[in-house]
């Protein structure tokens, strides 16, 4: 099956154009914090069926870090369905490359395991997505690794989500294409031909004020603090953030908090700049940019007048919380955290 | 207090800031001062400095009179200040200029809730209300080079401006260069065509405003002169003597490309400039005044109203239709 261009090249969208600052730590090699023996007897992978494959899967326990499934799962529902392998390592936000350094460093196990995957969907079209404008990285991305094509994902942030919402506008309900994450590639290889389970998850540390900033290959528990003393700091951050700077979330208690499966990224981030606030002016830069086309200024104006039925006619209940109003706001009223407050509590059932 | 939705994400921010957008529109205006006082002395100069102090002193007391604490950061009443004499002619008595200051902040801005709150363009609304009240002494421009005395009566011997003569179905006798370097009579900041387009440039290139909006408004003016000259010239000449003879550009860049009075949508936007030019058009032919910019800024002030509300209803339908396509794709 072939996919349009048009997707990948994602022209028109809609959204914000953002400076990645994915280097230094996309051209340093994959730390691991604790050393990976090599391992004794490993198992030849072009004799394992997919049953065995899924099966190592399983008793792996992998997840998807794209959409935080279980992989083992994903994999049964689509096997032998032929749909198209798709490997997100898109990583549209900056200083995250959580995803695309792995693939880079460790591209031999990478590509094993996207064949085994293949194997299981029964499919040979497969590709690997990585985001297309990272104009500041000094790493050349191959046009393929280890057979398998690279193809650009173009389009302003959240380009990601734009591509998979348009993939599944037009090739829904044909099993047309499976998208999987590629970390959860790296450990499918390791559990089938190393027989490892998943004990660890790839993070992006880095910011403004981190010395070393480099892709960690953590295990799962290891607290925040232990992450940042890796790489050291260089001066106190004025804000520590787990998640990109679009839609992580910040947090303090870095000694009780912990790298999860999803976690792709640890930011620490100093903000000397105090930055004033002023009255919305209507510009209308929140409209221009919001990718799911609603006008942002609105519905703030609406949720701060208390006026529930308006709200709900603009349309808030389509907002995927991408941020972008919030980003390009030259007033800095942050938009998008009134939507998601309000969005929270409805969701408690609590009246606003 | 904090905002609890301002600790939450995003953690970075595009560095365009409202203070920064109102600087650059101040910066062009500034441009246009130092034209000004090249024409006619300090005189132009010291209006500025005395509109925009009279502004920030309305605005302060403005947010007084709402019980609100008084954002020192917001310049926008500077803005203001700097625009209203611009559309003056340089010889206006400084309480003319503190009357439209005054108003323009005060009644136009403030009765509806200060800054982003107001419906109509508060300097127009300003300029509007002295235009009516004292049409002798606004529509009286004194001829370049001519320095009217800085502060007191000013004796300068007042011309009519091109606006007028085009206004009058008669044909102007100023020569083109001197028109496009405004060597004419006229609003002290609308003279000089050359640092006006300028200013539409780099106003563009800074995403304040999108070139195409003032070019289609003027185009629709042009194209209108071209083909119904008000005397007997050329179409050429009459395409040139609407937009660099009148306020008309001034306008366009300045006022009807605003965006708190703007319409909010790009379709929006891209209709908002076409009725723009079609009722500047209009007025020109058929209006009592000889500027009719500033009917045409408070005219689609409201206008705007209506068809960012049209617009919003079409979004919302498309919106709908997309998602349910969605759906009934995620059922098959």
């Amino acid at each position: 099956m072939q996919l349009t261009d048009k997707i990948f090249k994602g022209l028109y969208r809609r959204g914000v154009m953002l400076e990645q600052m994915k280097e230094p730590a996309l051209s340093r090699t994959v730390k691991q914090m604790e050393p990976v023996e090599p391992c004794e007897s490993p198992r030849e992978a072009d004799s394992l069926s997919p049953e065995e494959i899924l099966r190592a899967a399983e008793q792996a326990d992998i997840v998807d870090e794209t959409d935080g499934r279980p992989l083992a799962e994903k994999l049964r529902e689509a096997m032998g369905s032929g749909a198209m392998l798709l490997i997100d390592a898109i990583d549209d936000e900056p200083y995250v490359s959580s995803q695309m350094g792995p693939m880079l460093a460790l591209r031999d196990q990478c590509a094993g395991g996207i064949q085994l995957a293949a194997k299981v969907l029964g499919t040979t079209d497969t590709a690997v997505l990585v985001y297309k404008h990272i104009s500041d990285s000094e790493v050349a991305i191959p046009r393929s690794i280890g057979g398998i094509p690279i193809r650009k994902v173009g389009g302003k942030y959240p380009a990601q989500r734009q591509m998979e919402e348009e993939l599944a506008e037009q090739y829904s309900g044909k099993g047309g294409w499976l998208l999987c994450g590629a970390c959860a590639m790296i450990h499918l290889y390791r559990a089938a031909v190393e027989g490892r389970p998943q004990t660890t998850t790839f993070v992006t540390v880095a910011g403004n004020c981190v010395g070393f900033p480099r892709n960690v290959e953590a295990p799962l528990g290891t607290p925040v603090l232990e992450l940042l003393k890796l790489c050291g700091l260089t001066e106190r951050p004025t804000r520590v953030i787990l998640g990109g700077p679009l839609t992580g979330t910040a947090t303090e208690d870095l000694r009780n908090e912990k790298v999860e499966l999803c976690t792709t990224a640890v930011l620490a981030i100093r903000d000397d700049k105090h930055e004033y606030s002023y009255t919305c002016i209507g510009c209308g830069r929140c409209t221009a940019v919001c990718p799911q086309g609603l006008n942002p200024m609105r519905i703030l104006q609406e949720l701060r007048r208390g006026n529930r039925r308006a709200v709900e006619e603009l349309g808030i209940e389509d907002c995927t919380q991408c941020t972008c109003c919030s980003y390009i706001c030259p007033s800095r009223q942050s938009v998008a955290g009134e939507i998601l407050l309000y969005r929270q509590k409805m969701k408690g059932g609590e009246e606003p | 207090m904090i905002r609890e939705s301002s600790l939450m994400a995003p953690y970075i921010k595009h560095p365009t800031t409202t203070r920064g957008i109102m600087l650059d529109v101040m910066l062009c205006m500034a441009a246009l001062y130092l034209i000004a006082a090249f024409y006619y002395g300090w005189r132009a100069i010291m209006l500025g400095v005395v509109s925009m102090a009279v502004c920030m002193l309305c605005e302060w007391l403005g947010s007084i009179m709402r019980l609100e604490r008084h954002n020192a950061h917001d310049i926008s009443a500077l803005v203001t200040g700097m625009m209203i004499p611009l559309m003056l002619p340089a010889s206006i008595p400084y309480y003319v200029v503190i009357v439209a200051d005054v108003f323009a902040i005060l009644l136009v801005k403030y009765a509806f809730g200060g800054t982003g709150y107001n419906l109509f363009n508060p300097a127009a609304g300003g300029l509007l209300f002295v235009t009516l009240c004292w049409p002798q002494l606004v529509f009286a421009y004194p001829a370049t080079f001519t320095n009217p005395e800085v502060f007191g009566e000013v004796t300068v011997r007042t011309t009519n401006s091109i606006a007028y003569v085009l206004s009058m179905g008669s044909v102007p006798s100023t020569d083109m260069t001197s028109v496009m370097l405004g060597l004419h009579p006229g609003p002290m900041g609308t003279l000089n065509g050359l640092v006006l387009l300028a200013c539409m440039l780099y106003l563009a290139a800074r995403g304040s405003i999108r070139l195409w909006q003032p070019l289609i408004t003027l185009g629709v003016v042009a194209v209108f002169a071209a083909f119904f000259p008000r005397a007997g010239y050329s179409s050429l000449a009459s395409m040139y003597y609407e937009i660099f003879g009148t306020a008309a550009l001034f306008g366009t860049i300045f006022m009807l490309s605003e965006p708190v009075t703007g319409a909010t949508r790009e379709e929006g936007r891209l209709l908002s400039s076409i009725v723009a030019g079609l009722l500047l058009v209009g007025y020109n032919y058929f209006g009592a005044y000889q500027q009719g910019i500033l009917f045409v800024v408070l005219l689609m002030n409201i206008i705007n109203h209506h068809i960012d509300t049209v617009t919003e209803k079409r979004m919302q339908k498309e919106r709908r239709a997309r998602y349910a396509k969605r759906e009934a794709a995620g059922n098959q």
